[in-house]
């Protein structure tokens, strides 16, 4: 059924059981509205549920309608129920009245200020339902977990940082497979394929370890140099010669890499951002393979590995000669692709670390990477699968 | 660790399949040179067209490590 709700040109005193911006009136309580509450005539709105609603006082009266008669609200509609597509009908709507709009608070906050009421804000976050929509996810834990999960990344100035989340939420592989930022059917959304071994549950991914893997489609390049991150929550304790997050290209004269071994078959974390070896980070004694590891670069000067939000090994601060641009190859999860050409690949190390989410994106600082910490444990503690 | 065997034409015919919603099969080389799949594309292969790969044979996986 779709959503909806009554609206009223009223000039007049707030009418009890409605709310009002400027000379709307819109209605909330379940009241008869047909029968004229308030002595104003209502009309019913158009469906919130394709886009964001933004209705406006038409003082003339000459909004057109059904019954020919003089009405005074008149509606827009953004084209999808995004931000972007809300912030597209905002600013078409106040036409450089002001500034551009730049987030979808700014424009509510003018149009609610120039007397136009909008439905954006006014429910669940718009990327959060766009991304369960996508999953087909109805769940109220999840869907909560979600929210709480998206409005902390954007409150905490995290979510502009993230090119791809996976939350891994659902239980399915057709579930885990989309991109919190961007949950688009689409390669260029950095939707997952999945391929080889893989168990799908509540608790999220588990690879086999025998040839397991999924690809990201986020190539490197999309990255940016000197500042980037990669996040796995792991839910497994055993150690073994697996890749977890890894790209990298093995041909011409440095070996250059961005992966995790979370637990190696020495009991060790290694951790490669991005010439091999030279700036890798070390942590011995890894055998507790279980947590949740961000890798961050913030500079060509400091690699760094925080493990449960508190920072694991010593900080890599060799200059690194290498950039995302030289690996130039796609993110593989699970395994490690390497580029051994030019146009040849091939994938190594098969993780069976069962991971219940990753993050790839921007470079965190320390602050931000405790942020992000206590994010995901709040998220998987909703979701009953904190470890 | 089983895995499933399989001949090189069992291969082709598997490579860019689905086993199952949004899952592609990947048949690999173990260290003994053989094309193999995982015991998880064997069981959770749903696809009617790839119902044979539930009688391959299995073998201990070789990883040479």
């Amino acid at each position: 059924m779709a959503t909806s709700r009554p609206f009223a040109y009223n000039t007049g005193a707030l009418i009890s059981g409605t709310e009002q911006v400027g000379d709307i009136a819109v209605g909330v309580s379940s009241l008869d509205y047909s029968g004229g509450v308030g002595g104003v005539r209502w009309w019913n709105g158009p469906d919130e549920d394709s886009g964001y609603i933004i209705a406006k006082p038409i003082p003339s009266g000459i909004q057109q309608n059904p019954d020919g008669v003089p009405a005074f609200v008149g509606f827009s509609r953004s084209l999808e129920k995004n931000e972007a597509s809300f912030l597209e009908l905002a600013n078409n709507l106040q036409a450089g009245a002001t500034g551009i709009f730049t987030t979808g608070d700014e424009a509510k906050t003018w149009l609610n200020a120039n007397g136009y009421w909008t439905s954006y804000g006014t429910g669940p976050d718009p990327d959060a339902e766009a991304f369960l929509l996508a999953a087909g996810i109805t769940d109220p834990t999840i869907t909560d977990a979600i929210e709480n999960l998206v409005v902390g990344l954007k409150t905490n100035n995290l979510w502009t940082k993230m090119k791809a989340v996976y939350p891994f939420v659902g239980g399915t592989s057709t579930t885990h497979k989309w991109n919190l930022k961007d949950p688009r059917d689409l390669d260029a959304a950095y939707r997952l394929v999945f391929a080889g071994g893989i168990t799908h549950s509540s608790t999220g991914v588990t690879p086999g370890g025998v040839n397991g893997w999924a690809n990201t489609f986020l190539n490197t390049t999309a990255l940016t140099n000197n500042s980037t991150h990669i996040a796995y929550y792991s839910r497994t304790t055993t150690s073994r010669q697996s890749v977890e997050i890894g790209v990298g290209t093995d041909f011409g004269a440095t070996i250059e890499r961005m992966l995790y071994h979370i637990s190696w078959s020495d009991g060790n974390l290694y951790s490669d951002c991005y010439n091999f070896g030279t700036n890798r980070v070390v942590a011995a004694n890894n055998n507790q393979g279980s947590g949740f590891y961000i890798q961050s670069r913030t500079s060509s000067t400091s690699h760094k590995v925080f493990k449960n939000g508190s920072q694991f090994g010593a900080t890599n601060t060799a200059t690194s000669t290498s950039n995302v641009n030289d690996i130039n190859a796609p993110i593989a999860l699970f395994a490690l692709w390497n580029r051994i050409a030019s146009s040849g690949s091939n994938l190594f190390f098969y993780s069976a670390r069962a991971c219940s989410f990753v993050s790839l994106g921007d470079g965190l600082s320390d602050a931000e990477s405790s942020t992000l910490n206590t994010l995901v444990n709040s998220f998987q503690t909703t979701l009953g699968r904190a470890i | 660790m089983k895995v499933a065997l399989l001949t090189p034409e069992q291969k082709d015919l598997l490579v860019g399949q689905l086993y199952t919603a949004d899952s592609y099969f990947n048949p690999i080389r173990d260290f003994n040179e053989n094309w193999i799949i995982s015991t998880e594309e064997v069981d959770y292969c749903d696809n009617p067209e790839f119902s044979w790969v539930k009688n391959l044979p299995l073998i201990d996986y070789q990883t040479g490590n």
